[in-house]
Parts: C-alpha cells; structure tokens; sequence
C-alpha cells in the first residue's frame, strides 16, 4: 500500500478515536472495544513505518521489550477502575492515548525482530489475558464500573473474548504460509 | 530458510543482550507500578470496590448542601448536630428494584435498632437523587416504609448543583436508565459522629453496617 494511503488511514483512526470521544466513552463497549483499538490503530499506520535508530533497536533484540510493553498496556486498560478513571481524569485520558499510540507504533517493528516462537508466546499471553478478562465481565453479577450499565459489560465481556480469538487466528492467517513452507521443508 | 535463521539466532546472541534486559526490567518495573496505582495495590478492579477502600482508608468530609423534608436544614448539621452515628444511603422514591430492596432492609434496620434499644447511638438517612421527589414523594415514600422520623429521616436537596457535589463527593454515579428508572451504585454509607464518611458497607449486607455503625459511635 502507498505510504499517503496508510498515513491518511492513520489520521483516520486517531480522528474517529478522538472527534467523538464522548460519545464512544459514554458506553463502556464502544470505549474499550472501538476507541482503544482506533487509537492502537492510529499509532501502528502513523508511526509504525518509523526508521528506529540502532540505539532502540539495541532496547529491543527480538522484540521482547516492545511486546512486553505491550501486553503491560493491554493489561492496564482491561481493569475496569483504570478504564473509568478516563472519565474523570484528564490525566488519565491522556496517559490513554499516548500509551495505546505507543503500543500501536511499536508492534509492526516488533513482530519483525521477533522470531515466530516468541510471537507465539506473546499472542497466547494476550489472547487468555484478554479471554479471561471477557469471561470475568460475563460472569460478574455486580457492576465492575459505576459510570456503565451491567448490560453494557456483558456485551463488553462478549467482545473481549471474540477479539482474543479473532486476534489469534488474524496471527495464523498471516504466519500460515510460512509455518505451511517451513513444515513441508 | 531453516539454516539461516539459525545463523541469524546465532550471531545476535553473540552481541550483548544487555540493553534489552535492562529495558526490560525498566519496562516491567513500570507496568507493575500502573497496575498497582490502578488497583490500588493489587486490592481492587471495579470502581466501586476502589471507592470503598479509598474511604476506609482515609474519611472523607461530605460538601454541604441544604436539605428540604422532613424540615429545611444544612445537611452539615443534620449530620454534626444530631450526635448519633448515621447510616446513609442515597435512592430514589419511584424505583421498582435496587432502591425497594434497600427501603426493605431500611425498615428491618429500624425495627432492630428500636429492638435493641440503639436509637440513641445510630440513625438512619435516605437522600434521594432524583429531582422529581419533592415532599410529597418523600412523605408517601416515609408513610408506604413506615419509616419513624425518631430513627428514619428522608431527604432531598433541592439545588441540582449541590446534590451533584454531593454526589460526586461521595462517588455516587447515577445513570438514566430505560422506563424513567436509574442504575446507581448503591452501598449504606456510615457517617461517623462528626459527621465524616468513614465507611461503606455492602448493601446486601445491612446487618454487618450496623454493627460497625455501633462500633463507630463507641458503643
């Protein structure tokens, strides 16, 4: 793809996470499965291209420092108390949008460092993390945030474990090709 | 293909993995850090569990507001004046589920109290959120709840801004919720004889708020 195509797309995303930010943050859905996704977006087409200087390069051998970064992001936005405190806290907002953009920015040169097995590693982590997390959301009879309504986290719950498993098989789609070679060979 | 990731392995290991380590550490050092700020020291997850635990940790002074029905006065002293440990909580009059449950247990709460001769040393106190309860309401509400003004008092703030004060204060969140009904976060809050919050108490779970309600009022 052209360069000004996924940087015009980036600018999309960071637009669509940040224009109606209100409106995505007022159901707890919208806001953890739309907007931080947008924003993790956002940084990946935007900055995810960017030449890493050899000293970054050196923080980062396989990738492990960027992915662990990552799954410590991820983490963070799955607890509901840190999540509600965006509402309320612009310094949360921001911390919010910068470390998701982060994240976004530094998974393409990542996966690129990291070798396959290492890749798996990482992608299970995040997948049961987030599956688990879903299935906490589902299976709690009380609210987990004050400002979302109990339907809202069921359907948030549902989400989560949809998007562990979607992630998962977006990674073997992509690697099946080579896994399939490497296997033949 | 298989041969020359091997070499690649190889030749990356020789060079020293140290600032990848020490970015590391840093970097779980951190993440630990934000995920102990978030759940206040690995204790909580919901908001609504943080809210508690922040308050038994450190007593919060309410904001005052002035209070109509039963009779006008500042919420400040209503709570300061009176000298009783209160349990309070907020509702709203019209509600069918979580607000009926905790006007059940209001009641049962006051027929123990007056059972065990506590009425001098713990009180009871609902403050609705809702702007429709005027005193009307509020008296049909008291009358339908038998509710013994001695033990029970019923309340509403009739400045929007000082209610959300209050409310936000407190932690209290009130969401519009479909059929003219709210979702709330609801818990009996003990309000300590000087009338700072000093604890929250499931609501499910009445019997344990009035023991430490007798706890607070030295009794």
């Amino acid at each position: 793809m052209k360069p000004g195509i996924i940087r015009a797309s980036g600018l999309a995303c960071l637009l669509l996470a940040l224009v109606p930010r209100h409106w995505l943050e007022s159901s707890m859905f919208t806001h953890m499965l739309v907007q931080l996704p947008l924003l993790f977006g956002a940084g990946m087409l935007l900055f995810g291209r960017l030449y890493w200087p050899r000293a970054l390069v050196a923080v980062d051998r396989y990738g492990l420092t960027s992915l662990t970064a990552l799954l410590f992001v991820s983490a963070y936005w799955m607890i509901p108390r840190a999540l509600e405190q965006c509402l309320r806290l612009p310094v949360a907002e921001a911390a919010k949008v910068v470390s998701l953009t982060l994240a976004g920015a530094a998974l393409p040169g990542a996966l690129r460092r990291a070798r396959l097995v290492i890749q798996i590693f990482f992608l299970g982590n995040f997948c049961w993390m987030s599956a688990i997390a879903g299935i906490q959301y589902q299976d709690m009879p009380q609210r987990l945030c004050n400002a979302y309504l109990l339907d809202d986290q069921l359907v948030t719950g549902m989400g989560l474990v949809t998007l562990s498993i979607l992630v998962a098989i977006a990674w073997c789609v992509r690697h099946a090709p080579a896994l399939l070679s490497a296997q033949s060979s | 293909m298989v041969m020359t990731s091997s070499i690649n392995s190889n030749s990356s290991v020789e060079r020293a993995p140290w600032p990848t380590l020490a970015a590391l550490a840093a970097v779980c050092v951190l993440g630990t850090a934000a995920l102990y700020q978030a759940t206040m020291g690995f204790a909580v997850v919901s908001t609504e569990d943080g809210r508690r635990l922040a308050i038994s940790r450190a007593p919060l002074t309410l904001p005052d507001a002035a209070l109509h029905a039963p009779q006008a006065m500042p919420l400040s002293q209503l709570l300061r004046d009176d000298g009783r440990v209160t349990i309070l909580t907020f509702f709203y009059s019209s509600c069918n589920a979580l607000c009926s449950a905790l006007g059940d247990e209001f009641q049962q709460l006051q027929t123990v109290i007056r059972a065990r001769g506590l009425q001098q040393h713990v009180r009871l106190l609902s403050i609705s959120f809702d702007p429709r309860d005027d005193a009307a309401a509020l008296a049909a509400y008291a009358s339908r709840q038998h509710a013994d003004p001695a033990i029970w008092q019923i309340a509403s703030i009739d400045r929007a801004a000082e209610r959300q004060a209050l409310l936000d204060r407190v932690g209290i969140v009130v969401l519009p919720a479909p059929l003219g009904e709210f979702q709330h976060n609801a818990a009996l809050h003990l309000i300590d004889r000087q009338g700072k919050l000093a604890l929250i108490d499931d609501y499910e779970n009445p019997a344990l708020a009035l023991e430490h309600a007798v706890k607070l009022s030295g009794q």
